[in-house]
């Protein structure tokens, strides 16, 4: 695992995401928004980044363009090097296929799916569900301590419990990349706590990248590196990095 | 005479003469159309209507009984008779008969259908009850086929003249032998109208009398312009009649009339006024007299004037004059004369006539005045008869 | 507040021209069936009346006799009476004829000018003023007047010749007059009216000497003077009875009321599948603009305000709708009305309607069902909309689960419908409202399980899917798209239902024809035995020729024929048990035919013993199998019918099979037929040749129509020459003229599916915007866009699978309904059901392809959706 200790992205090491004179801009119904203005942003493998910002101030945004869900209307997003505008749809898919994991705030389990099923959707997607694989799947399932749920559907599951389904399905097929957009948002304090922890932990183990948005100032101590998303501009705070 | 007053009335009267027997006063034809005017289609000319016809343009000799009967090549025909009837305890009536035979063509084609013929026949009857001072009057239209409507007569056979269910038939016995039986019926309606109906049987006083130049009756100068005529001009009568609820027997006398022509009148002619008169002292007296337009009289009105034994005398038109002492106007708004002088200065006859009841206007298909008149001379001048009043309508 | 608020509902539904014009759509589409239907039936109902009313005038009653008509001397004897009523009698001759082509069915009405004014009034100023217009009437054969609207449709003016052609063959006529009707019965009364005097018609359709009726205008207790003057005027024996006219106008209504009922109840069943339709389309909207919905109750907008917003909504879109469907169904009725009238002058009279009438009690009835109905599917909808905004998403699923739970209920109210429907079909009855009402019940109560049956066999199909999709790595979805169907309940299982309702519906409809056009032909094998047939004319519809009896000479004398039947056909009144006249004539056969021969009489009820030497022994009739049932006899008793020499009783030996008429036959003996009834000559319909075994028919018909062609131009009168046609071909032109009777039908199944299409579309459309984020969670997850198409096309083609199979039982029960109650009730025939199981994977097909088809568009779209949109955060 290897934190970046400075500001300065340019490590010898690549950065594994990277955001060059992004804009984006929204244009819908006649009325023009300019959520990101020419924002800059490198992203280390192994950092863990937070995106701090208002409800509206385009970390989700951030989020979407980073995986390849949505493409810059300026700019460059390059992931592991390869500049996202030049792939087809069908290519970031299957980027985000096997190198993204995705936690949303609420909305994560298909909701005719069982627990297990959930969880090995990634794998049947990505061609990987041998049996070695889906018994790693269950061991993630049971590490997030939810094993004994497996044959349940997500609605009689809490919403801590889902999210924990949520992040061991983002980390089942082994992304390089970690997402996560409000993770806790949706969960009272305690909960939200726990589901945290288990996040840290998680990554503690595996070295991944994570960039997580919230407008959370306790949730953002999880970060190495706090990045404020404010008017269409990221600022990062310099007290936020952790050495 | 009477003139052909079916000219080109007669589908007019089609229209007007509904199955319902209508009686004076009366309302208008059932659906509200009145039927073009009398005098209009009189004035019609002669034309290619009445080609292929016969025509009344020579002398012939009339023969009878035979010419009782029908003569179907001639375009117009009718049995035509009048009467003034009394029951025994005088109570008075006018009677009105009339049968008439239009011919729609010239020649008929064959034809496999028995209702198929070119003669039509209309009939109008009235009876005017003195005593009440009203007349009744009803008409009737029908094809002559299938029965319905008809005139025959055959050589050793009865003259049968009918429509309907009115009839003039002769006696069983012989060709067209007297007595003659007319039968006719009016309807009366749910509006107080009482039904009529009338079983006359008529027998000859006189022999009869051929109208106008041995038969041949001239109307106007032009080609064709006359009929053939003649008249029982005093009949003996006998019969029932029957008014609603009432049952008279009656007798008197009446007057017949047949004629048929091929003629319409000419343009110029408006109208006619036509009497007659059955004179106490035995003779009778037909008088008639057409109008023209503009107010004048035309030449060819003429008369005759027929002895107690059936002597003819004919009169010209100058040899009687005719004035009006009396107008009555019609609930309908016509005006006729009621009223008259008639005076013969040759046989000094001076004579007054007038309507035993105002009101004997015919409101059928056309209308016209037809009724008794009583005769007022002096000493046994006096005397019974009917007038005949047209073209003052419209 | 409120009207800005209107303003801003309304206005969406102008922003979203596709959504709006799909759901307008919907209505306006059941509201024209319904519509449309109910025009072409009023509008013939209208014209049935017409040709009687109008016709009638001021008539009262009607002096009628037997088949033969009566003899023209009673109306002279009549009008001779003196009789007040006299007075008001009016003869008529009448009879069908056709112009030109044969394509345009009239009437003759031979009237007599000097009798009408009392009765009538149809503007035939002929009868009046013009002179020489009525000698040419009178006096002229073969001339006729015409209404002036008539005269011109046919091109001709005064002066102008044209050739018809009556029962008794062709002639050319000359046209003297026009009429010209003073109102408006008169003027629609005129349109199909030849009229022309009482002589000319006797001679135009062969009835010198007799008149068909003579009209009255009677006033109370006139009616029985005249019964006692008939009975006690000397003159023949003869069938005479005197009847109110009103009773004429009802018959043929009644002739036509079960063919019309059953295109009535098509219709509403269409209009079912249309609120179907309503409904989903409704719903769809409200879920489509959820976030205007959350923004106004942020706002403060009340529920109530909302709910009768949405109301409003479903109202005006109804009402718009509905009014377009009214104009729409203006001109399906007009396409439907030929369809009709050609139908019922094919199988029942002549009828000639041109214009559908605008019956407003039609066309309130559309309105009033469209909007109403509008409103309904609108309330749940509207309900929907009035839930709180912010968690819907998770209360998405509970509502789902409601459904879900909700089914079983569902099902068992469905179950106790179809009990009920069952129970009211077991009922002795032949009453064809209960019948149908039964089949609605039926059919409610089975689109009542289809909820619960889906969520069964989304479960069957669950496992039957992941294993389906493993093969091809992708199990998972598989087993999602199989659950998504009850996993989404709510939303598509009322599309389902309208879609397996639609299917059903087809099939049933489709086995129904099938079932019964093989009863058909096998019948058509029974009756139609005869080799060689020869006929006057072939086409129905049209007046009724015979061949004279020449022509059974010429024919049974050539070389290879072994035996003749022959057939003549006439109607004669029949007395009920209370003494009363039936206003339907019953149709007669008099068939000469010998113990061979007979055998096409498929003997249903009675003694086939003796049978033939009773029936040519003049010992009674028979009678076929609708005209037992309608009116309740059987073997042994006894039929009351009014004969040319009176009334006469004429006990039934057996009942036989018929499917070619829908009231039935009384069937005679010749021989024992003119001892009461007169036919002119020894006059036929058709006959029948039996050839010698070793005689080719090619052949003989070579030769029969050359003798025939001899015969014909040595004799140039006005009879047509006879029409020869093989047995093959007689069959082949009988169901022919099955096939167009069931043309109706395919337009109106095609037009019940293509709503249930717009129904699942619509179902499909709501759903892509449900699962929005669902599926922007999937494609951040890495389903690519193609996978997002697969798996929602999957999804449909479950749906369409499930529907299908849903609707073959309730088709085939259908068809059983149709076949065994329907029929019966409505026409009194037995039918054969047959299921051919090719017609069960036809309606299966239909109901995947429609719902595929219908997937194909949300489906594209829900691929093209941008995920981003869907996980922006709100």
């Amino acid at each position: 695992m290897n934190h970046s200790s400075t500001l300065d992205t340019s490590s010898h090491q690549q950065p594994i995401l990277s955001l060059q004179a992004v804009t984006k801009i929204y244009d819908e119904g006649g009325s023009r928004q300019t959520v990101l203005d020419s924002v800059d942003l490198q992203i280390a493998a192994g950092e863990r980044l937070v995106l701090l910002g208002r409800s509206g101030s385009g970390k989700s945004t951030l989020l979407n363009l980073l995986s390849g869900i949505d493409l810059a209307t300026s700019g460059s997003v390059r992931f592991e090097g390869a500049d996202l505008a030049r792939l087809s749809e069908r290519e970031r898919t299957l980027l985000r296929r096997m190198r993204v994991g995705f936690v949303f705030q609420f909305f994560n389990l298909i909701p005719t799916l069982t627990v297990e099923e959930n969880l090995l959707l990634p794998l049947e997607l990505a061609g990987r569900s041998t049996t070695r694989e889906s018994k790693r799947a269950l061991e993630l399932l049971d590490r997030v301590g939810l094993a004994g749920r497996r044959g349940s559907f997500p609605d009689v599951l809490s919403g801590g419990e889902q999210q924990r389904v949520a992040i061991a399905r983002a980390l089942v097929h082994d992304p390089v990349v970690l997402l996560a957009d409000e993770p806790t948002g949706n969960l009272d304090e305690e909960t939200a706590e726990g589901v945290l922890t288990l996040l840290q932990e998680t990554l503690a183990a595996t070295g991944k990248t994570l960039v997580m948005a919230t407008h959370s100032r306790t949730v953002a101590g999880l970060g190495d590196r706090i990045v404020r998303v404010h008017g269409g501009k990221l600022e990062t705070e310099p007290n936020s990095v952790t050495l | 005479m009477r003139l052909s007053i079916l000219g080109v009335l007669l589908p007019a009267l089609v229209l007007a003469a509904c199955a319902t027997d209508r009686q004076t006063p009366t309302e208008a034809s059932e659906n509200g159309r009145r039927a073009p005017s009398a005098v209009a289609s009189l004035t019609a000319p002669v034309d290619g209507s009445d080609a292929g016809y016969a025509r009344a343009d020579e002398v012939v000799e009339l023969s009878f009984p035979m010419d009782h009967g029908p003569h179907p090549d001639f375009q117009t025909e009718w049995w035509y008779l009048t009467a003034n009837l009394e029951t025994t305890d005088g109570r008075r009536y006018g009677l009105q008969w009339t049968i008439f035979r239009r011919a729609l063509r010239p020649s008929q084609p064959f034809r496999d259908s028995s209702w198929a013929t070119r003669q039509v026949y209309l009939g109008h009857f009235a009876i005017t009850d003195v005593e009440r001072g009203r007349q009744h009057s009803f008409e009737r239209l029908a094809r002559g086929a299938v029965g319905l409507a008809g005139s025959e007569l055959e050589a050793g056979g009865p003259l049968r003249v009918w429509l309907e269910d009115w009839s003039l038939t002769s006696s069983e016995k012989g060709t067209a032998s007297f007595p003659w039986t007319l039968r006719a019926n009016g309807l009366g309606d749910s509006g107080g109208e009482p039904t009529i109906s009338a079983e006359i049987d008529v027998r000859p006083s006189k022999p009869l009398v051929l109208q106008g130049d041995r038969g041949l009756s001239r109307k106007n100068s032009m080609a064709g312009g006359a009929s053939y005529y003649y008249s029982f001009t005093r009949l003996a009568a006998r019969g029932v009649l029957r008014i609603g609820d009432r049952h008279e027997s009656v007798t008197g006398t009446a007057w017949l009339d047949r004629e048929w022509s091929t003629s319409v009148l000419a343009p110029d002619q408006t109208g006619w006024d036509w009497f007659s008169l059955q004179l106490d002292d035995g003779r009778d007296l037909m008088v008639y007299r057409l109008r023209l337009e503009g107010g004048g009289i035309d030449q060819a009105s003429s008369g005759a004037l027929v002895g107690p034994s059936g002597e003819k005398t004919p009169l010209a038109v100058d040899d009687f004059t005719l004035g009006v002492l009396e107008r009555w106007t019609s609930p309908k708004g016509t005006t006729y004369p009621i009223a008259w002088r008639l005076q013969l200065p040759k046989q000094g006859l001076d004579l007054e006539i007038r309507a035993v009841v105002a009101d004997q206007e015919l409101d059928v298909a056309f209308r016209y005045w037809e009724g008794a008149v009583d005769v007022t001379g002096i000493g046994s001048e006096s005397g019974r008869g009917y007038v005949e009043l047209v073209g003052y309508g419209d | 507040m409120t009207r800005i608020l209107r303003r801003t509902f309304l206005r969406h539904l102008l922003r979203h021209p596709w959504q709006t014009g799909l759901t307008g759509l919907g209505v306006a589409l059941a509201v024209s069936i319904v519509v449309g239907i109910d025009l072409a039936n009023a509008s013939a109902e209208r014209a049935f009346d017409l040709a009687i009313e109008a016709v009638a005038g001021r008539t009262t009653h009607e002096v009628i006799g037997g088949p033969d008509g009566l003899n023209e001397s009673l109306y002279t004897e009549l009008r001779s009476s003196g009789e007040p009523w006299a007075r008001r009698s009016a003869p008529v001759v009448e009879g069908r004829i056709s112009i030109g082509d044969a394509r345009r069915s009239l009437r003759l009405l031979g009237l007599d000018p000097f009798a009408e004014p009392a009765l009538r009034d149809l503007g035939a100023d002929v009868f009046s003023v013009d002179d020489g217009a009525l000698g040419d009437l009178l006096v002229e054969p073969r001339t006729v007047a015409l209404a002036a609207s008539l005269a011109d449709e046919l091109g001709v003016d005064v002066g102008d010749s044209l050739e018809v052609t009556t029962a008794n063959g062709t002639a050319v006529v000359r046209l003297v007059s026009r009429i010209r009707p003073r109102d408006e019965l008169a003027r629609r009364a005129a349109r199909d009216l030849l009229v022309a005097d009482v002589a000319t018609a006797q001679e135009l359709l062969g009835q010198v000497g007799r008149l068909d009726r003579i009209d009255l205008r009677l006033v109370d207790g006139e009616a029985d003077a005249i019964r006692s003057w008939l009975s006690e005027r000397s003159g023949s024996v003869e069938g005479i009875e005197i009847r109110p006219v009103a009773a004429r106008s009802g018959a043929l209504d009644q002739m036509t009321r079960a063919f019309r009922l059953n295109l009535e109840a098509l219709s509403l069943l269409a209009l079912l599948v249309g609120v179907f339709l309503v409904h989903n389309t409704l719903t769809f909207s409200v879920v489509r603009r959820r976030p205007l919905l959350g923004r106004l109750r942020a706002l403060g907008v009340q529920r109530r305000e909302l709910l009768s917003l949405v109301l409003l909504e479903g109202a005006v879109l109804g009402g718009i709708a509905t009014a377009v469907g009214l104009v729409l169904g203006l001109v399906l009725a007009e396409g439907l009305l030929g369809l009709v009238v050609r139908t019922i002058n094919d199988l029942y009279f002549a009828v000639e309607v041109q214009n559908v009438s605008i019956d407003l009690r039609a066309l309130a009835k559309g309105g009033l069902l469209g909007v109403g109905g509008s409103l309904l599917a609108a309330l749940a909808p509207a309900r929907e909309a009035t839930t709180s905004p912010p968690r819907w998403a998770l209360l998405r699923s509970q509502f789902e689960q409601r459904t879900l739970r909700s089914a079983p209920r569902l099902a068992a109210a469905g179950l106790l419908l179809c009990l009920l429907a069952s129970a009211l079909l077991a009922w002795p009855s032949r009453s064809l409202p209960i019948a149908f009402a039964a089949i609605f019940v039926f059919v409610l109560g089975f689109a009542g399980l289809v909820p619960a049956a889906t969520v069964a066999a989304s479960h069957l199909a669950t496992p039957l899917m992941g294993r389906g999709a493993g093969l091809v790595g992708q199990k998972i979805l598989g087993r999602m798209a199989a659950r998504g169907v009850a996993g989404s309940l709510s939303r598509t299982g009322v599309a389902m239902a309208a879609l397996t309702l639609a299917v059903a519906t087809t099939l049933g409809v489709q086995v129904m024809i099938l079932s019964f056009r093989a009863t058909l032909v096998d019948w058509l094998e029974t009756t139609l035995q005869a080799d060689v047939y020869v006929a006057a004319q072939l086409r129905s519809g049209g007046p009724a020729q015979t061949l004279g009896a020449h022509w059974t000479r010429v024919v049974s004398d050539l070389p290879g024929v072994e035996s003749v039947v022959s057939q003549y056909r006439t109607q004669a009144l029949v007395q009920r048990a209370d003494g009363t006249l039936d206003p339907i004539p019953a149709r007669l056969a008099a068939t000469r035919v010998d113990r061979r021969g007979f055998d096409i009489f498929r003997i249903l009820e009675g003694d086939e013993r003796g049978l033939y030497e009773q029936f040519a022994s003049g010992h009674g009739v028979l009678v076929s199998e609708p005209f037992a049932y309608h009116r309740d006899l059987g073997v042994g008793d006894t039929i009351r019918l009014m004969a040319d020499d009176g009334v006469g009783d004429f006990p039934i030996l057996a009942v036989y099979s018929d499917y070619a008429t829908d009231r039935g036959i009384v069937t005679f003996h010749r021989d024992h037929f003119e001892q009461h009834f007169r036919v002119a000559g020894e006059r036929n319909h058709s006959l029948g040749l039996f050839l010698a075994s070793d005689r080719n028919i090619d052949d003989f018909v070579d030769d029969l129509e050359r003798r025939l062609e001899e015969v014909h131009s040595d004799r140039p009168n006005h009879e047509p020459l006879p029409r020869v046609v093989a047995n093959a071909e007689l069959k082949r032109l009988s169901l022919e003229i099955f096939d167009r009777t069931f043309a109706i039908t395919g337009v109106l199944r095609l037009l019940a599916i293509g709503v249930a299409f717009l129904g699942v579309l619509s179902a499909l459309m709501a759903l892509q915007l449900e699962r929005a984020r669902e599926l922007g969670v999937l494609r951040a997850t890495g389903l690519t866009p193609g996978q997002v198409w697969g798996l929602v096309t999957l999804q449909t083609g479950v749906m369409g699978s499930i529907a299908g199979l849903l609707s073959l039982p309730l088709g085939a029960a259908l068809a059983a309904l149709l076949v065994h109650v329907i029929n019966k009730r409505s026409f009194g025939w037995t039918l054969a059901y047959q299921l051919p199981p090719m017609a069960l994977v036809q309606a299966l097909g239909l109901a995947l392809v429609a719902a595929l088809l219908a997937g194909l568009y949300p489906a594209w779209k829900m691929s093209r959706s941008s995920p981003a949109l869907a996980l922006r955060e709100e």
